[in-house]
């Protein structure tokens, strides 16, 4: 059994939440409710990449601005 | 069909145990402030206990007070981690809850940890300060300061902050060769405290917690933390945590009424702890073998298996250790256990899946590491906007709904509650020099004794010492293999990959032929003793023979074998050895030498506490 968020031959999606919280997504499965497409169809590495570049803080957005950005 | 509903009343331990989550609790109180209330309920009664002294409640919280001002005053607060840098004494307690207090995450770095592996944990978390009383021996990140934990500073009262706010930064290994820090939120911890308080495995009435856990590992949070609900903390030394009849001793004088522990720690204190006395047992960070599970049911001890990965903040499953098992029992309240497929739906009953956890233990994530996160941390299709957990973890749903553990889906190993990634060593092996290619297994040196073996081959000559010292200046010791094989080439599989099941079982170096001994001789003489000696490495070490200048260490053994070996010849000679005997023995002659000298010195009373078991074994 592959898992679903492992396999370096299919696409992925990026999604957020309103934590702005990533989630890597297969592109085979239904997009959870709550979650948006922040980055369309892509490879795995093409996926992270866009990840590792647009979530810089992974802590929940709500605490980072109660923190003022700290 | 939905895996997430549940109706089972959540009664405790004695209902059926639910397949999935009870329903989730009102937002559970924050650590801190429980523990002023704590406080302000009990000031007199003890909190913490540590070998020299104890602190009462209203003590803790004037000495928390106290160094979180300090804090303060060094610029800390809300959002900041800091480094905490000290031996299992009163003030790592102190330290810890300070830390809270103002409003800070603490980074556990354990003094035993190799200085490198220190320094690159103290340098990922971004510390804002350190406390420690023996801070030259890290290497600080520029610009970071050091407090001493009885650092003055004018008492403060309690950062406010938020369910979110982290609490620590655990680091684990990594397959991809570095550790990597989990950072859980207090409102995490506030959900494993109340989680565990509705499963029962929390009794009501006030507890005394033996906290046996290093600090370095998730486990030891639903240890310490233990202190906010207003339990009693009797934090075990190194000294006892790896001697079983001292630790015995420690639990029957302060009446230590819950413990945690590894089932390979069990093994090792099963005897001496067994009795009437014996503590509520908290078991995990590996699997507990069908034979202990079975054991401790005929005995009618009271013991939980709890599991979960330090993702999830500490415990996501428990079972009381009784009936039909191994298993893992049901979800803490609050949390989803969600057995999926390669599709992410649901499996059918009684099949195998990959085990998903949702729920308030879900933690924030892996310090800069947004990919690795995004990755493990993923969208749940069974709640609008959060997010579930990938254990890598599989499980099916045996009698009854109870989660049973069914393996990994990769190469992390559970090795004696370490969790380790093969490729975190396999990287670190790589990174000297002289080696070509690297790979780590696990094999069973003797019956139940399992370990790690390091193979390399090389690009210019190398030993198997000096790959093992390379690995010790970086790796803490769980993650050492006993054995390294420098191998001409790697067996490989039909696609060319490294085949992991034909690398050969490491061969340790054969001594002459062993004259018998009995044990007859060895207690009355010292004809006998040398082969006594080197006859109980045998056994435990699981190898056929070993020489007067074989180091223990070197044979692979590590601090549960020692303690074998240790408890095996106190019973058979009747003296009085400590584990650093052995510890600081060069090598076996020396080792023999001093166990000579011990016998010579007459046999040792027997602790009191053994005769307890004959009654109850």
């Amino acid at each position: 059994m592959t898992n679903p968020f492992e396999d370096d031959s299919a696409g992925y999606l990026v999604l957020a939440n309103d934590e702005n919280q990533h989630s890597l997504w297969p592109v085979w499965i239904d997009v959870p409710a709550g979650w948006t497409v922040v980055h369309e169809e892509d490879t795995r590495q093409g996926a992270l990449a866009y990840i590792e570049a647009n979530w810089t803080d992974i802590r929940p957005a709500s605490l980072v601005a109660s923190l003022g950005g700290k | 069909m939905t895996d997430t509903l549940d109706t089972a009343p959540a009664t405790g331990l004695d209902t059926a145990p639910a397949a999935t989550g009870r329903p989730p609790l009102d937002p559970p109180e924050d650590p801190v402030a429980r523990f002023l209330r704590a406080v302000a309920a009990t000031p007199g009664r003890t909190a913490v206990r540590a070998s020299g002294s104890s602190l009462s409640f209203a003590e803790l919280d004037r000495r928390t007070a106290v160094l979180a001002g300090a804090l303060r005053a060094h610029g800390v607060g809300r959002g900041d981690r800091v480094g905490v840098h000290l031996p299992r004494t009163a003030e790592l307690v102190v330290a810890l809850l300070a830390v809270w207090r103002a409003g800070a995450a603490y980074v556990p770095l354990d003094p035993a940890y190799p200085a490198p592996r220190l320094a690159l944990m103290a340098e990922d978390a971004a510390l804002a300060l350190l406390i420690s009383t023996d801070a030259t021996a890290l290497a600080l990140p520029p610009g970071v300061r050091a407090v001493r934990p009885d650092a003055a500073g004018t008492p403060a009262g309690p950062v406010p902050g938020t369910p979110l706010d982290p609490a620590y930064v655990i680091y684990t290994s990594g397959s991809t060769g570095t550790p990597k820090g989990v950072e859980a939120g207090r409102g995490n911890v506030a959900a494993l405290l109340a989680g565990l308080e509705r499963s029962g495995a929390y009794r009501t009435e006030p507890a005394v917690v033996g906290w046996n856990a290093s600090v370095s590992f998730d486990a030891s949070v639903q240890q310490w933390a233990r202190v906010c609900r207003g339990d009693t903390l009797v934090v075990l030394d190194d000294a006892e945590r790896l001697d079983p009849e001292r630790l015995a001793a420690v639990v029957a004088r302060h009446g230590v009424t819950d413990l945690d522990l590894t089932p390979s720690h069990w093994e090792l204190l099963r005897e001496p702890l067994a009795g009437a006395r014996t503590p509520r047992l908290f078991m995990g960070g590996e699997p507990v073998p069908a034979r202990t599970w079975k054991e401790i049911d005929a005995a009618g001890l009271d013991a939980l298996n709890l599991y979960g990965p330090t993702e999830c903040t500490v415990d996501a499953t428990t079972a009381p250790i009784s009936g039909p098992g191994p298993h893992i029992g049901a979800p803490l309240p609050g949390v989803g256990a969600h057995l999926l497929d390669e599709h992410l739906r649901p499996v059918a009953p009684g099949a195998t899946g990959e085990l998903y956890l949702t729920g308030p233990g879900v933690a924030h994530g892996y310090v800069r590491r947004p990919g690795l996160t995004a990755g493990r941390f993923v969208a749940s299709p069974f709640a609008p906007g959060e997010r579930m957990y990938r254990t890598g973890d599989q499980a099916r749903r045996g009698p009854g709904g109870v989660l049973e553990y069914a393996g990994r889906v990769d190469r992390q190993v559970k090795l004696r509650g370490y969790r380790i990634e093969l490729g975190e060593i396999e990287h670190a092996l790589a990174g000297h020099p002289a080696v070509a290619e690297s790979a780590v297994k696990v094999y069973e040196a003797a019956p139940g004794d399992q370990r790690l073996a390091g193979y390399v081959t090389a690009a210019s000559p190398v030993t198997p010492g000096e790959l093992l010292e390379h690995l010790r200046g970086q790796l803490p010791a769980h993650l050492v293999p006993a054995t390294v094989t420098v191998l001409p080439a790697f067996p490989l599989t039909p696609n060319g990959k490294t085949d992991h099941a034909a690398l050969p079982v490491p061969t340790a170096p054969v001594a002459d032929a062993p004259a018998a001994g009995t044990d007859a001789d060895a207690a009355a003489g010292t004809d006998g003793l040398g082969e006594q000696v080197a006859g109980v490495w045998r056994t435990v070490l699981g190898l056929d023979g070993v020489r007067p200048e074989d180091s223990f260490l070197d044979l692979g053994g590590h601090s549960l074998a020692a303690l074998r070996v240790v408890h095996m010849l106190r019973r058979k000679l009747g003296v009085e050895l400590q584990l650093r005997h052995l510890l600081d023995a060069e090598d076996l002659a020396a080792f023999t030498e001093v166990v000579r000298r011990a016998t010579l010195a007459g046999a040792a009373p027997r602790p009191a506490l053994v005769a307890r078991r004959d009654g109850t074994r």
